[in-house]
């Protein structure tokens, strides 16, 4: 059974989920603003507060952190009548556990309770001890995948260069290590070369190496990283990122598998295998004079295109699982287990950063739930839990215009005045946040007719 | 930019790539690791390490050490000072799938270059390479 505090002015309605709460068995406790709502949750013991946003005294999504920083430390799950995506994306920011609209709150509020009363318990977790194991993240089953795995295999047993393309964070180094470690040159040296990284004036000498006082700096020889490569693999990251004067020295290298280091007449030989990546277009680069269209012919003996994440249908839950194994075991962790919706958030979520992102937030995750042997949604980075509680609420769609003929029925005086106080009480509190300071300034209404009138409308 | 660095204290190297760092224009924020303890402290939390790592192998074994925790260095650019350029150790460097290599003796003056380049294009500048302050 667990404590439940209801913040919400509409009595009825907080009624009607406090008996809902009690058919499951729990105990709940009503108030009816944030004054009264907070000093309750902080004298009380409350494992979960219900908390409304329009309240008489303020915006409920503005005391969020201060309901939470009581000392039963509560989660806060926010319960509106007016769906807003903005306002769901705020709820969450602040630690809301979820946002769920009134109307159907009797249908929801169930699983929510559950997930956020687990994940209390789940709290209370075992330390961890730190070690390290082998990375592997070749992981997927989808037929996209698996037609990269078979091109990969061939690659490994050819000799050609390779040319891999896709999305940034699609673990194209991992295939391009993959070639290398399946290959006759897994003995010999897998260099990278990151080629956002190097500076012009640096390229070169980064490559074909340089004999010293070649230049200002150059203190000492350096064999450069295609002779590294002998042997083994050179993997060209980015590729689209060589200066075009490099790329007419490299197309030699290819060509002779010879060069000279810089300030040197003398010429090196190196036996390397060419594998490239890239993010670019490099055909449509070429077509710009940005990129050599005969480097390109030489890069491409085998191409391969990585699929991004969103189009690996199947392969989130295996990853998910691969990764957290992986943690456990590089942190001497007992194996956690993820809710069905912790999957859910990552399967629904479209990972613009793709595997990489998927692996960061996995590991952010697993920070988060260090001492918890189960992963929640709360433990995910908040930019996913947001994107989920946005594509969740459907925005309110302004009421549908009465049709031109139909006519308003006339009411009664009394009653037409009534239904306008009653909105325009609302909407005052609405704009002046509950501030009966600012409510006065901003209806040139008086304190005691301000009072008056909340009083007549409570609901409001 | 913020970089984590391992130089061992009181070594002619360390302070000079410390130096070489820090007079990068580029830097915002240096975490500096005197010692393999204070290192492997920053690689056994589990928390986001500093978007650039630069680790200065005094000797092998330091490459030895670091190899425990490459995992670690997957997820940031990690740019490796290497002890030594004869092919063992080269070898031993290249295990640790570093972004960028340099030697112990040379003037760090591409490690600087590097970074510089780096923060350009973070900053999406297409004209590159801005140079290190005086």
């Amino acid at each position: 059974m667990a404590e439940i505090l209801i913040i919400d002015d509409d009595q009825l309605f907080a009624e009607t989920v406090a008996d809902k709460l009690d058919s499951l068995h729990h105990s709940a406790h009503c108030v009816h603003t944030l004054a009264d709502g907070l000093e309750v949750a902080a004298a009380g013991v409350f494992d979960v507060i219900l908390l409304d946003v329009w309240l008489p005294d303020g915006n409920g999504l503005h005391m969020i952190d201060p309901l939470r920083a009581v000392p039963s430390a509560p989660q806060v799950i926010i319960i509106t009548g007016q769906g807003d995506p903005d306002g769901a994306e705020l709820a969450i920011r602040h630690g809301a556990w979820c946002y769920l609209e009134k109307s159907s709150i009797v249908k929801e509020i169930a699983l929510s309770l559950t997930r956020a009363l687990q994940y209390r318990q789940a709290l209370r977790g075992q330390k961890a001890v730190l070690k390290t194991v082998e990375r592997d993240q070749l992981v997927g089953e989808s037929p996209s995948f698996l037609h990269c795995l078979e091109t990969l295999a061939k690659a490994a047993a050819a000799d050609a260069s390779v040319l891999i393309a896709g999305e940034s964070g699609t673990g194209k180094e991992a295939f391009a290590r993959a070639i290398h470690a399946n290959s006759r040159r897994k003995n010999g040296n897998f260099v990278v070369v990151d080629c956002t990284a190097l500076p012009e004036q640096l390229v070169e000498s980064v490559l074909f190496g340089h004999v010293k006082g070649a230049f200002t700096g150059a203190d000492r020889a350096n064999r450069g990283l295609i002779r590294h490569a002998d042997q083994g693999t050179l993997f060209l990251d980015e590729i689209g990122e060589l200066p075009l004067a490099t790329q007419k020295s490299f197309l030699r290298v290819l060509q002779e598998r010879a060069f000279c280091p810089v300030g040197s007449q003398e010429e090196c030989k190196s036996d390397f295998r060419l594998i490239c990546a890239t993010n670019r277009d490099l055909a449509a680069m070429t077509e710009q004079g940005l990129f050599r269209e005969d480097l390109l012919y030489r890069l491409r003996g085998l191409s391969l295109t990585l699929p991004p994440l969103r189009e690996r249908e199947g392969d989130i839950p295996l990853l998910t699982t691969h990764f957290l194994s992986r943690l456990v075991q590089r942190y001497g962790q007992e194996q956690k287990e993820c809710m069905p919706d912790f999957i859910d958030y990552l399967t629904s979520y479209s990972w613009p950063g793709n595997v990489r992102e998927l692996s960061q937030a996995i590991e952010s995750a697993f920070a988060q739930a260090v001492y918890s042997p189960v992963l929640f949604t709360q433990h995910l980075p908040v930019h996913i839990r947001t994107a989920h509680a946005r594509a969740n609420v459907t925005r309110q769609e302004a009421a549908p215009l009465a049709p031109p003929s139909a006519v308003p029925p006339v009411l009664v005086w009394r009653e037409a005045k009534d239904a306008f106080e009653r909105q325009y009480t609302r909407h005052l509190l609405q704009q002046s946040e509950g501030n009966i300071m600012e409510a006065g300034r901003l209806s040139g209404l008086s304190r005691t007719r301000l009072y008056q009138l909340i009083k007549k409308y409570p609901e409001a | 930019m913020n970089v984590l660095l391992y130089a061992a204290k009181q070594t002619e190297s360390g302070e000079r790539l410390k130096r070489s760092i820090e007079a990068s224009a580029s830097l915002e924020a240096l975490v500096h690791c005197c010692n393999m303890p204070e290192l492997i402290r920053h690689f056994q939390t589990p928390d986001p390490l500093p978007k650039i790592v630069v680790l200065l192998a005094a000797n092998r074994q330091d490459l030895k050490i670091f190899e425990a925790y490459r995992f670690r260095l997957e997820q940031v650019f990690f740019i490796l000072v290497l002890p030594a350029a004869d092919a063992e150790t080269v070898a031993c460097g290249h295990q640790l799938r570093p972004r960028f290599i340099a030697y112990q003796d040379s003037d760090f003056s591409e490690v600087c270059a590097v970074l510089d380049r780096l923060e350009a294009r973070r900053d999406g500048l297409s004209s590159g390479d801005k140079p290190c302050a005086p």
